[in-house]
């Protein structure tokens, strides 16, 4: 954690196994009762993980930001093999008929964007890596815009811009990948 | 650092904000005859505008 205070870029890459445990550890304890609220839980998570493994001493900058992304890629790992395990739950079930029109395609579950928004993200992050780190810490930690930006060492104008422009781009892309999927044109 | 993605993040960002009749005429002039860069931001505007609830989470009001 040291190395991370002080800003050494490989301590990140080292880090990002501490921190899934410890969030491993957070979620299990706390997402039993989870509904709606994924993206406040996860937030929440983040903090306490920081917490334990740093203490109250959130002096380095690039300690934090380092943190942050290793936090924010460990969230999406867990939110994404919980969305998994329940999607094989779903669909491994009982073989049953559905009708087709009580299926609304055009509303996919919190679970499917995810899932959707998991693929579309590392095609994203290939091409504007800086948009894909701030839906990492939006999306998949919940943060403000104010606070990815601050962890990303951008304006929150520029964060707003990237927002705006990775929103876009994962519609298009997602749309692309599931036309069924996506909702009704306004 | 400006990477040639940034530039594709800056011009859609600009073209999002201007009335839809006179993006055409500030696409031709920021795109400087890249058809491709152009097809790009263009799908995104159309993106944007199709998007409605999804992904609230990362969008500013």
């Amino acid at each position: 954690m040291e190395a991370v205070q002080h800003g050494d870029p490989k301590a990140a890459e080292e880090l990002l196994p501490l921190v899934y445990g410890e969030l491993r550890k957070l979620a299990a304890a706390k997402m039993a009762n989870e509904s709606a609220g994924n993206t406040l839980q996860a937030t929440a998570l983040v903090h306490e993980a920081w917490i334990r493994l740093v203490g109250n001493q959130t002096k380095q900058w690039d300690g934090r930001a380092h943190f942050f992304a290793a936090a924010a890629e460990a969230m999406r790992r867990i939110l994404i093999d919980k969305a998994r395990r329940k999607r094989a739950v779903r669909h491994g079930g009982a073989q049953l008929r559905v009708d087709i029109e009580d299926v609304d395609v055009s509303s996919p579950t919190p679970d499917d964007q995810l899932l959707a928004v998991d693929e579309a993200l590392d095609k994203l992050a290939a091409q504007h890596p800086r948009q894909a780190e701030l839906v990492k810490l939006r999306y998949f930690v919940g943060m403000t815009v104010q606070e990815a930006a601050e962890v990303l060492g951008i304006s929150a104008d520029t964060a707003k811009d990237y927002s705006a422009h990775a929103r876009a781009w994962l519609f298009r892309e997602i749309s692309r990948q599931a036309p069924e999927r996506r909702a009704p044109e306004a | 650092m400006n990477l040639p993605s940034d530039r594709e993040a800056a011009i859609f960002n600009t073209a999002r904000r201007i009335p839809p009749g006179e993006r055409a005429f500030y696409l031709e002039g920021a795109c400087a005859g890249d058809a491709d860069l152009r097809q790009r931001v263009e799908e995104l505007l159309r993106a944007n505008e199709a998007a409605g609830g999804f992904l609230q989470e990362l969008v500013v009001l």
